[in-house]
C-alpha cells in the first residue's frame, strides 16, 4: 500500500463500520438445535396480553431540542389493537389515537398535528410493543455471531430482533433497499417481563430519539381492548 | 413537548390554556360575587401549598396520580413543582418562563414545545390577580352558589370547545383568596382534579425560589 494512502485506512474502516447498517445482511447457519429457542426468545420483548403501561416519556430532536411528557397505552397484541394519549406532566391531553381497522385521530394539539406524526407513532408503538410477525422468523446468526431473528412484513421491509449477550433486545426495522429506518432498544425487563426503559430512534428524517420509562401498568380490561 | 417530526410549528391554541391552568390555584376569594374576588386577591403577597393531581382518562382503570408544591409572589412570579412521577419545575418569573426536569442527580432546561406559549400565562395571571376573571377573551365566567360555591369557565370560542369543556374552581370557605380544588374537564371521561391542601399565605419567600431550579 502506497503510504499516502496508509493514513486513509482507518477513516474507511471507519466508514465501512458506519455503513453496516445498509451493508448485506444475510443470516449465517444457526445450529437447527437452538432455532426454536432462539425464536421464543425473539418474542420476549413484546406484548403477549393486553396492558394498560403508563411511561414517562422524552423526546429528542435533531437540532437538541428535548421534552418530556407522559404516555398512557392501552394495548392488545392479540388484536394488534391500542389507543394511546400523550399529556404534559400537567394533565394536559396533546394527543390521543386509537387504532382499531383503522386508525383514528381523537385529538392532536399543535404540534402533534403535524402530517405523519400519527403513522408514525402508530408504527413506533407496533415495533416497539407488538410481536412483528405470526409466522415463524427466520433465525440465523449476524455478522457478529449474535442470533437473530427476521421478520417479513407485508409492506415488503423485514423486522429483525436481536437478543444482545448483555441481556438487551433490539429490535430493527429496514426498509426495502435494506436501509435502517428504526431501531427500538430494550436494555432491560421488569419481574413481569415487561420492557422498563425502551429507547426508539428514526433515522430517516425527520429523526428522533423516544426514551420511555415504565412508571406504571395493569392488565387490561377483560376481553381485551 | 415535542414529539416525533414536530420541530417547526408552535402550538398556538393551548396558550390561554395553559395560562388558566398555572393560575388556577391561586387567587381566588369567594364572597359571593366578582367584587370580592379583586379585594381578596390584593390581600394575597405569597401563596404556597401542596397538592396532588389526579387524572383521569378512559384507557386507565384509576386515575393517574401527581403530587408536588406551588409557590407563587406578587405580582408575577410562581413556581409550579412536581415531584412524583415525574421531577419537574416550571417557573414563570416576571415574563420569563422556564421548565427543568430532573435527570439524575442533575435538573435539565427542558424545550418543550408548549414553552414558547406560556409567556401568555403572564397575562392571564395579572388579569386573575386583580380579579378580573371576565377579563379573559377565551373563557366565560360564571358563578354558580349552589349546591356548592363554584366558578365555572366555559370556552367562547369553538375552536377551544372542542378541546376543553370547562373549567371548575372550588374556592375555599375558609380561607378567603385560596383555593380548595380546581377541575378541568376535556370531556366526560377525560378530566384533571387539582386538590390543594395546607396553604400558607402572605409568608416570606425567597426571590432564588423563582429564579433558579434550586
Amino acid at each position: 500500500m502506497k503510504a499516502t494512502l496508509r493514513p486513509l485506512v482507518p477513516a474507511l474502516l471507519i466508514a465501512l463500520a458506519a455503513g453496516g447498517c445498509a451493508a448485506p445482511r444475510a443470516l449465517g447457519p444457526l445450529d437447527p438445535a437452538l432455532a426454536s429457542r432462539i425464536s421464543a426468545d425473539c418474542r420476549r420483548p413484546f406484548l403477549k396480553e393486553t396492558r394498560r403501561l403508563v411511561h414517562v416519556l422524552e423526546a429528542e430532536l435533531p437540532d437538541g431540542a428535548r421534552g418530556t411528557g407522559i404516555g398512557v397505552l392501552l394495548a392488545d397484541p392479540g388484536k394488534g389493537t391500542f389507543r394511546t394519549m400523550l399529556m404534559t406532566v400537567e394533565g394536559w391531553v396533546l394527543f390521543d389515537i386509537e387504532k382499531d381497522r383503522k386508525l383514528t385521530l381523537r385529538r392532536a394539539v399543535p404540534p402533534f398535528d403535524a402530517p405523519g406524526f400519527a403513522r408514525r407513532m402508530e408504527e413506533d408503538i407496533g415495533l416497539a410493543f407488538f410481536p412483528p410477525g405470526a409466522g415463524p422468523p427466520a433465525v440465523g446468526l449476524d455478522g457478529e455471531g449474535a442470533p437473530v431473528c427476521r421478520f417479513a412484513r407485508p409492506d415488503g421491509r423485514e423486522v429483525d430482533v436481536l437478543n444482545r449477550a448483555d441481556g438487551a433486545v433490539e429490535v430493527r426495522l429496514y426498509g426495502q433497499g435494506d436501509e435502517l429506518q428504526k431501531s427500538v432498544l430494550i436494555p432491560s425487563f421488569n419481574r413481569d417481563g415487561l420492557a422498563e426503559r425502551i429507547e426508539i430512534r428514526r433515522r430517516l428524517w425527520p429523526s428522533y430519539t423516544l426514551r420511555l420509562r415504565l412508571i406504571e401498568e395493569d392488565a387490561g380490561p377483560p376481553g381485551g381492548q | 413537548m415535542n414529539g416525533p417530526g414536530s420541530q417547526a410549528r408552535r402550538p398556538q391554541r393551548p396558550a390561554p390554556f395553559w395560562g388558566l391552568f398555572l393560575l388556577l390555584p391561586f387567587l381566588l376569594a369567594w364572597e359571593g360575587s366578582w367584587d370580592g374576588f379583586g379585594e381578596a386577591s390584593r390581600r394575597i403577597d405569597t401563596l404556597e401549598a401542596r397538592f396532588v393531581q389526579k387524572k383521569t382518562v378512559p384507557i386507565l382503570a384509576a386515575p393517574l396520580l401527581s403530587q408536588g408544591r406551588f409557590f407563587y409572589r406578587s405580582p408575577s412570579q410562581l413556581r409550579w413543582e412536581y415531584d412524583h412521577p415525574v421531577r419537574s419545575v416550571l417557573m414563570i418569573n416576571r415574563g420569563a418562563v422556564k421548565r427543568y426536569l430532573r435527570e439524575g442527580e442533575r435538573w435539565r432546561e427542558d424545550s418543550s414545545a408548549a414553552l414558547p406559549v406560556m409567556r401568555v400565562i403572564m397575562e392571564e395571571i395579572l388579569n386573575w390577580h386583580q380579579g378580573r376573571f371576565d377579563a379573559s377573551p377565551h373563557f366565560q365566567a360564571s358563578l354558580q352558589t349552589e349546591p356548592e360555591p363554584l366558578v365555572l369557565l366555559v370556552p367562547r370560542e369553538a375552536s377551544w370547545k372542542k378541546m376543553i369543556r370547562r373549567i371548575e374552581l372550588e374556592p375555599s370557605r375558609e380561607q378567603a383568596g385560596v383555593m380548595k380544588s380546581v377541575r378541568m374537564v376535556e370531556d366526560e371521561r377525560t378530566f384533571t382534579l387539582l386538590e390543594f391542601q395546607g396553604v400558607r399565605i402572605n409568608r416570606p419567600l425567597p426571590d432564588g425560589l423563582f429564579r433558579a431550579v434550586e
